[in-house]
């Protein structure tokens, strides 16, 4: 299937209200949407919304972390391994919606790559504490990043807020049976977030005019905008991946301004992911099994949403038949 | 005995509808701790090789939470879209596609009911023309002969045969089922009927979602 595209009037009026420094969402353009996360009852499931779950204009992406012991890589013989698979499920977008499963093709690599740069090559996990036996056995951690929804755009910077989430999240068993000892968590040395900055180009003054620059760009900033930078930074402002897509030139001193903003994000982030797993924690530690998961998490007061408590539906004599 | 007390019970319903912006329906939707999101497109354009001349052609995608999709997967695909052809008008849009995608999210038992009763809320909030609604409810029976309804993965565990139906609003017929175990004739009757006053109350549950859902409107007029 086809999405609907943006037409030229809507293109031309969002770069006109731009020039102004307006948004189409009422938003300043340093301004970010909120991010909210949620924790599933399983361990190492996360799912992050970034804008208004309440409309519809919210990107949705579900990650889950797991774990199974296999052959380490002869490179790298006392060393785990964390492999990350991004799909953009059906529901994404239209252009997605194809049950043979093109799996989001190039956007997925984008993503995927992303946040293998991000995750894995910035080593934040402690991949030698995943070791069993040397040049034997390790454990292999597998990260599933499914994309539900990108309506709101912001789609890799949600993606990495959830498989962070996901991993910070995750327990895996120790070689002994789960009877015998708890599972442990993974060590993870810090922690790196996605940022997006998208950049569009002046209309009235020349190229070499400064560029017009929106934090967290919507899906249609995406569709119109001359460029992005993608910074993985981590809240010591470490920068771990730097990504520029587009075709527009950035000077140096635009980089690091950005990347000290980024910075600001990532602490945020960092932040809300340990509040939510310190809240979940000790949820699970006081028995409140009922009150994790996924089921109630965007509950509000909404005529789009309807709940319904337990219910004794039959009389019925049912016993021993 | 706690088990048998809440041998009945339906566990709490959760609906929001319209979560995914580029979809023509959704529905996130949860039946006790199993949440499942789902998403419709529909009636579409349709790839020229997987065009029918008599009605819509119905796509079902369901992603297992890790991993690539497998056997099981396909199975719940299979069940879905004999469903989904079964209760749109199908007709009504020839050369057209409908295409469902399906997310389960978590997992406490019921997984298939929960994924079947997502679909139908979704196909509602998409406003396609259906023939019937259709929901369905788990129920499992303990080795000491107790019907179960609805029950939750724990409560489950010592069940020793499982069953699923799928229900339509019109008649009440039996629209799909899937077993598992040994059934015994009354114990399968027992569980049909616990299953079909399970599946009542959420019908009842669907008439009250979409009221809400237009409730603005309704109060318009």
């Amino acid at each position: 299937m086809r999405d609907v595209p943006l037409s030229n009037l809507e293109r031309q009026f969002l770069l006109d209200a731009l020039e102004e420094s307006k948004r189409l969402d009422g938003r300043s353009t340093p301004q970010r949407r909120p991010l909210e996360l949620h924790f599933g009852r399983v361990e190492g499931t996360a799912l992050v919304s970034v804008g208004e779950t309440q409309s519809d204009h919210a990107s949705l992406v579900y990650a889950q972390a797991s774990a199974s012991i296999a052959e380490p890589a002869v490179s790298r013989p006392i060393e785990g391994m964390l492999n990350i698979f991004v799909t953009y499920c059906g529901s994404a977008a239209a252009r997605f919606a194809d049950a043979a499963g093109t799996a989001g093709g190039d956007e997925a690599v984008e993503v995927t790559r992303l946040l293998e740069r991000c995750l894995k090559e910035s080593r934040c996990l402690d991949l030698e504490s995943l070791c069993i036996v040397a040049e034997e056995k390790v454990w292999q951690i597998r990260l599933d990043v499914n994309i539900l929804s990108a309506a709101a755009g912001g789609v890799a910077d949600a993606a990495s807020v959830a498989a962070l989430a996901a991993l910070a999240h995750f327990k895996r068993p120790e070689i002994h049976p789960v009877s015998e000892r708890d599972p442990v968590a993974l060590a993870i040395h810090h922690y790196p977030v996605l940022s997006t900055f998208a950049f569009f180009n002046r209309q009235k003054s020349g190229s070499n005019a400064e560029k017009i620059v929106c934090v967290d760009p919507t899906w249609q900033e995406e569709q119109v905008m001359a460029g992005k930078i993608v910074f993985g930074v981590n809240p010591y402002r470490e920068i771990c991946t730097l990504h520029l897509a587009g075709q527009l030139l950035i000077d140096k001193s635009v980089v690091l301004r950005y990347a000290h903003v980024a910075s600001q994000h990532a602490k945020s982030v960092v932040d809300l992911i340990k509040n939510q797993l310190h809240e979940d924690t000790q949820k699970r530690l006081a028995g409140q099994t009922e009150e994790i998961g996924f089921a109630f998490a965007f509950k509000q007061n909404s005529i789009l949403q309807n709940v319904k408590p337990a219910e004794m539906v039959s009389t019925a004599n049912l016993e021993h038949v | 005995m706690p088990v048998k007390d809440k041998a009945l019970e339906l566990r709490p319903l959760f609906a929001q509808l319209g979560l995914l912006g580029h979809t023509d329906g959704s529905v996130m939707f949860s039946l006790g701790q199993t949440a499942v999101i789902c998403g419709v497109y529909g009636p579409a354009e349709v790839k020229p090789h997987k065009e029918r001349l008599e009605g819509a052609t119905v796509e079902i995608s369901l992603r297992p939470p890790s991993g690539p999709t497998g056997l099981q997967e396909k199975a719940k695909e299979a069940v879905l879209k004999g469903l989904v052809e079964s209760s749109i008008l199908g007709s009504l849009h020839p050369r057209t596609s409908v295409f469902v995608s399906l997310q389960p999210l978590d997992m406490d038992g019921g997984e298939l009911a929960a994924a079947v009763n997502a679909t139908c809320l979704a196909l509602m909030d998409c406003s396609i023309s259906m023939r019937c609604l259709f929901a369905s409810v788990e129920v499992t029976r303990t080795e000491d002969g107790i019907i179960l309804l609805d029950p939750s993965q724990k409560q489950a565990t010592k069940a020793v045969a499982k069953a699923t139906f799928v229900f339509e609003s019109v008649n009440q017929d039996v629209l799909a089922s899937h077993l598992e175990g040994r059934w015994s004739e009354k114990a399968f009757q027992a569980g049909l009927q616990a299953a079909l006053d399970g599946s009542k109350a959420i019908f009842q549950f669907y008439r009250e979602t979409v009221k809400r859902k237009f409730s603005k409107e309704l109060m318009m007029k």
